[in-house]
């Protein structure tokens, strides 16, 4: 310590003549209130003040630090510090800090005569820039950069003097570090590690840090260890710094590395999941383990466990649409082509039923990601609805069949049904001059490209689709009631409501209408025919004590509201096991429609998986005990493990 | 006679233009007294390790060997003159010695510790004048010796002022604006300041005017008398170090090709005459191991490397026709005959000739 | 008499023996006489610019050999009773310094006659500066 405080007083007391010239400089601005009168004056003669003391500073910084060290290894000087008993650490410190302390107080001295004289002539009010200046961040850039000046001057003067071969590594060093940085920096954008842009200043500051740590242990290597030798100390440097930098880039990019290689069972958790038709593949997303923000989407295959990384989850926990094919051999999704946020949305296709398949880029792209996408039966078809705008296209090629721009229509994602290759039936939320909600049924046919409308319905959100989509049951009109209308023709086709009880509708898979009446004895469920008549005979069942059929709520669907139906003759029903409104533990019973009365599934506590609807004859839902991912089959209640699984978080209210 | 005729006289062809009165004539006796009772045991126990020493130091440049495998040791109280040419290597021996540069192999020991691991303690008890003044060029001397002082255990700032005072430094010019005598001057207050055991000097008087030089080995000479330290002498001044250096190593071409005493040497490197060499046979010297020949009309001059005076007296006897005379050498001479353009006289000659 | 005291490194004698001589032959050639006192081992270092080791190592051996005294605290001495050259020393360096001189008287052409005339008439002088005082030098040529 006895050694850095001589070399350090040595240093300094070498360079008073800067420190004695600082202040007399920090006179000059006085004389701007001559030129320019009033409070402009005084505040030019802030600016002015605030810009000779950073000037100063800087400069400082710059020569003292490219001479301090390097000018006497160039010119041998060095020699005299270690020739005496003095560390070289404390040489190196003692150099250096005395640079970084001179630029410092060399600023700082330059500010003073402002200061003072806003002191007595202003009564102390201070006026601005200097004020800025004084606060933290401000004075944290200041003192931070100051010796990461030094520390850059003193590299680029050992450099220059030296001038050794040691110049290629360097050049070829900081070319490469910065090639390695800027690749990597480029892939967390693409995979949404990092949002595109990044914001600048944080990345500045990290980069600032990481380039003055490794310049530090660098000059620290060099004149400790490369002591009075210049060309050692070229050497030490430079294979210190870019060693240092090397080795950073190199674990930036291989912890880049680990955030991007990540499987779906990396997920810190599940925030949205989709099963195909089939049940081979499941669309998974969520946050994931690294930077904030960062999520991740995969699609996996249930029976190999083979997952393939897609780029539809915008950030933690939001997705761009995904679509799969009726048959389960195609999935489709929207993702950003370019910076995550700002660039148009290109869809990707990936081929389910051929294995190693990659993701492949259609030819569509949108000015911006879709925020739905439907597909035809048979695939060929895919119509993207972007808020109030329907865009059908051909897969394939990508050819534009129709378009069309709901104007009046509410900011609500149009609903769309391709009710076969050729046509389309579009349902448009709006707001009718009474000010109640409607909704404008179309008809959209792709060969003529005409759109025909059909009727508008007093219909608001909590709605749902016939199967066949010739029906609607909308809900909550009036509030504890519900009605079902005939799409073609806009016909009410009934009026579904029970005194004292709340009730709901939703279609199930085979057409029929299903009915919710929720009141003080408990919940009723009663299965009508589609047009929603009780049919003679018609199954009723009351749902045990604190059990209700799930009510679900799907953003990216344009249906507010969910029946869960398990196949053609079963509904899925939850019971909440403790009277907690979200995230209680829950037990799934089987609703027998053919037979009626319930069974219990599995243990409790398990997690639906979406899409909770199941059409397909002898498929089964997807469920997760936050270990494993299960396949219940619902005639027999078997629970078949299908891997492990994340927890997962339904995105649904309850 | 007075006292002060008879050193005047005594000192008559030493070329001391003005002697000093013997104020010191007590100090000086009891200089010698120590001298000759130097025998105590923590004497002797401190010269069982060398103060400086080289074990196998190797420096290279890239591919050029700078320095090759040089071994050396110096016992207390030695003044060691380490001779070369310019690019002989001797720079960077010393700043390996000095722990400022790191040998590709080999070990510096000073004190009989690493000098490269141990540099900043080793420093203290090691005082050193750079070939070129190295010392900060905006500060003056007196700076100079407030940053030194906190430094080492034993700086003795009387000695330093006096030190100037006697070489007529000014002590409030910066360093830079002194001449290079004067600077020279500053560096061996400097070292010699801090007390040291050890000194280690490169080429100190290069550049120096004949006065300066003659006052640098001056006070090189009372610090030898009044503390009889350690001294190993990097230099080109052969006239002024041979009446001091005990012991002197050449370096060529990175090897030291000889490290001898120089009582010892200049006993055995001689030049031999012969006046006519035709009447002895072409190989009679060589059993002096003959450096270098010169031939001129007075006959023929033979440096010989392996001078012995009774087989010199048989040669004569044997070839009386020769006309053989012998004649000594200075040690600017030996060099040389040692190091010179003589096509690589040490070759044949080997590291100094038979012993 | 300005009694020479040279130093010359090139003569192959060690330095310490030259001054060891040079001090012998002042003393005994009487330009110091006892009891004079001797410049200190650091003056005369100084003074002839060698190690001051040497002048120590002369000035030991002529201790021992009697011709100097140190008397502590007062510095070297001409010892009271200096012993005289041995007479194998002294005709060791009167064939050197002969030898130089012929060689001299040599290469200037002058005969031996010549130069043996110019030895004795030196001699002769030499003598007669001496004066009294020469009476307790040791003459030259005693067989001692």
């Amino acid at each position: 310590m006895r050694g850095l405080a001589a070399v350090l007083r040595h240093e300094i007391a070498e360079r008073r003549l800067l420190l004695l010239a600082s202040p007399v400089l920090g006179l000059l601005p006085l004389a701007a209130p001559l030129t320019s009168a009033g409070s402009a004056g005084s505040e030019l003669r802030d600016i002015e003040a605030l810009f000779l003391a950073l000037a100063l500073s800087g400069l400082s910084a710059l020569l003292l630090g490219a001479s301090v060290v390097g000018a006497d290894l160039a010119s041998r000087r060095l020699a005299f510090f270690f020739s005496r008993p003095l560390t070289g650490g404390a040489v190196w410190a003692g150099k250096l800090g005395a640079a970084a302390i001179c630029a410092w107080t060399a600023g700082l001295l330059a500010l003073l005569p402002s200061r003072l004289f806003d002191a007595t002539a202003n009564g102390g009010d201070g006026s601005f820039p200097n004020h800025a200046l004084l606060s933290w961040p401000w004075l944290a850039i200041w003192f931070g950069a100051v010796p990461l000046t030094v520390l850059i001057a003193h590299h680029g003067g050992v450099i220059l003097r030296t001038r050794s071969a040691w110049l290629v590594l360097d050049l070829a060093g900081a070319v490469t570090v910065g090639a390695i940085v800027l690749w990597t920096l480029r892939r967390l954008q693409y995979w949404g590690a990092l949002p595109d842009p990044s914001p600048v200043a944080p990345l500045v500051a990290i980069g600032a840090g990481a380039v003055g740590i490794a310049l530090l242990a660098a000059s620290a290597a060099q004149v400790i260890d490369g002591r009075a030798d210049p060309v050692r100390g070229h050497r030490i440097l430079s294979l210190t710094f870019a060693g240092l930098g090397l080795a950073g880039a190199l674990a930036f990019a291989v912890l880049a590395q680990r955030w991007i290689a990540i499987g779906p069972l990396d997920l810190d958790r599940w925030s949205f999941a989709a099963v195909a038709p089939g049940q081979r593949w499941i669309a998974l997303a969520g946050p994931a383990p690294g930077p904030r923000e960062y999520g991740a989407a995969f699609l996996l295959e249930v029976g190999s466990g083979r997952s393939v990384r897609a780029r539809f989850a915008k950030r933690a926990e939001d997705t761009l649409p995904l679509a799969f094919s009726a048959d389960g051999r195609r999935a489709i999704w929207a993702e950003y082509q370019g910076r995550q946020g700002t660039s148009p949305g290109v869809l990707v296709s990936l081929a389910l039923d051929r294995a190693g398949a990659m993701p492949v880029r259609t030819p569509i792209v949108e000015a911006a990601p879709p925020a739905k996408l439907v597909l035809s039966p048979h695939g060929a078809r895919i119509a993207a609805v972007t808020g109030r705008h329907v865009a059908v296209y051909e897969l394939d090629s990508g050819r534009l069949l129709a378009a069309h721009t709901f104007g009046e229509a509410l900011d609500w994602p149009v609903t769309v049904v391709f009710r076969d290759e050729d046509h389309l039936r579009l349902l448009v939320s709006r707001d009718e001059v009474s000010g109640e909600q409607a909704l404008a049924v179309y008809d959209l046919d792709l060969a003529s490209r005409r759109l025909a409308g059909l009727a508008t319905l007093p219909c608001g959100w909590l709605r749902m689709l016939s199967p066949d989509a010739e029906r609607v049951a909308c809900n909550n009109r009036p509030p504890k009631a519900a009605a079902a209308f005939d799409l073609a023709s806009g016909r009410q086709l009934a009026e579904l409501r029970q005194p004292g009880a709340k009730v709901r509708a939703a279609y199930l898979a085979d057409g029929r209408l299903a009915l919710l009446a929720q009141g003080p004895a408990g919940t009723e469920v009663t299965i009508l025919d589609g047009d929603g008549r009780l049919p003679p005979g018609a199954p009723r069942f009351r749902l045990p004590p604190g059990a209700t059929l799930v009510w679900f709520w799907m953003p990216e669907e344009d249906t507010f509201s969910w029946i869960v139906q398990t196949d053609a003759h079963r509904l899925l029903a939850r019971e909440i096991l403790r009277d907690r409104p979200l995230g209680a533990r829950t037990s799934w019973n089987v609703l027998d429609l053919a037979r009626g009365g319930t069974r219990s599934l599995g243990p409790d506590g398990l997690r639906l998986l979406p899409p909770w609807g199941v059409t397909a004859a002898g498929s089964a839902p997807l469920f997760s005990d936050g270990a494993r991912l299960l396949r219940i089959d619902l005639a027999t209640g078997e629970a078949h493990a299908l891997g492990p699984a994340r927890p997962y978080r339904a995105p649904y209210v309850e | 006679m007075s006292p002060t005729a008879a050193h005047a006289s005594l000192l008559a062809a030493g070329a001391v233009p003005h002697f000093p009165p013997a104020v010191r004539s007590d100090a000086a006796a009891g200089a010698l007294a120590a001298d000759l009772a130097r025998t105590d045991a923590a004497a002797e126990a401190r010269a069982a390790v060398p103060p400086l020493a080289a074990a196998a130091i190797t420096v290279r440049y890239g591919r050029r060997t700078a320095v090759d495998a040089v071994s050396l040791a110096l016992s207390e109280g030695t003044v060691y003159a380490l001779l070369g040419r310019n690019g002989a290597g001797k720079s960077s021996l010393v700043r390996c010695l000095l722990g400022q540069q790191r040998p590709a192999a080999g070990r510096a020991l000073l004190f009989g510790r690493d000098a490269w691991r141990h540099r900043a303690s080793l420093m203290a008890q090691v005082g050193v004048v750079p070939e070129q003044p190295d010392a900060p060029p905006g500060a003056t001397a007196r700076r100079l010796a407030r940053f030194c002082r906190p430094l080492y255990p034993h700086w003795d700032d009387a000695a330093f002022e006096g030190r100037l005072r006697r070489f007529g430094v000014p002590t409030d010019l910066p360093f830079g604006r002194l001449s290079r005598g004067q600077q020279g001057h500053v560096a061996l207050a400097l070292a010699l300041a801090a007390r040291p055991r050890l000194l280690i000097l490169d080429d100190p008087t290069l550049g120096l005017d004949a006065v300066a030089r003659r006052a640098f080995f001056e006070e090189l000479i009372d610090e030898l008398a009044d503390r009889g330290t350690t001294v190993l002498i990097a230099t080109h001044d052969l006239a002024a170090i041979e009446r001091i250096a005990d012991r002197a190593g050449i370096l060529a071409g990175g090897r030291l090709v000889l490290d001898e005493d120089l009582e010892g040497l200049k006993q055995r490197c001689r030049r031999i005459w012969l006046a006519d060499a035709a009447a002895a046979p072409a190989t009679a010297l060589d059993g002096f191991a003959p450096l270098a020949r010169v031939t001129g009309d007075w006959g023929v001059e033979t440096i010989v490397a392996a001078y012995d005076e009774e087989r010199f007296r048989a040669f004569q006897d044997s070839a009386a026709g020769a006309g053989a005379r012998v004649g000594s050498l200075d040690l600017e001479e030996i060099f040389i005959a040692l190091t010179g353009a003589g096509a690589d006289p040490l070759e044949s000659a080997g590291a100094g000739g038979p012993r | 008499m300005k009694a020479a005291f040279p130093i010359d490194p090139s003569d192959p004698r060690p330095i310490w023996r030259q001054i060891e001589e040079n001090v012998r032959h002042l003393v005994a050639s009487g330009a110091l006489r006892p009891s004079t006192s001797l410049p200190s081992v650091r003056e005369l270092a100084r003074g002839l610019a060698v190690n001051p080791a040497t002048v120590a190592k002369a000035y030991q051996r002529l201790t021992e050999a009697g011709v100097l005294a140190v008397r502590r605290g007062d510095g070297t001495y001409v010892a009271s009773a200096p012993p005289a050259l041995s007479a194998a020393q002294l005709h060791e360096r009167l064939h050197a310094e002969a030898l130089r001189y012929a060689s001299l008287a040599a290469t200037l052409g002058a005969t031996v006659q010549q130069a043996t005339a110019a030895l004795e008439s030196a001699w002769r002088a030499f003598d007669a500066d001496r004066g009294a005082a020469a009476k307790t030098a040791v003459p030259p040529g005693d067989p001692a």
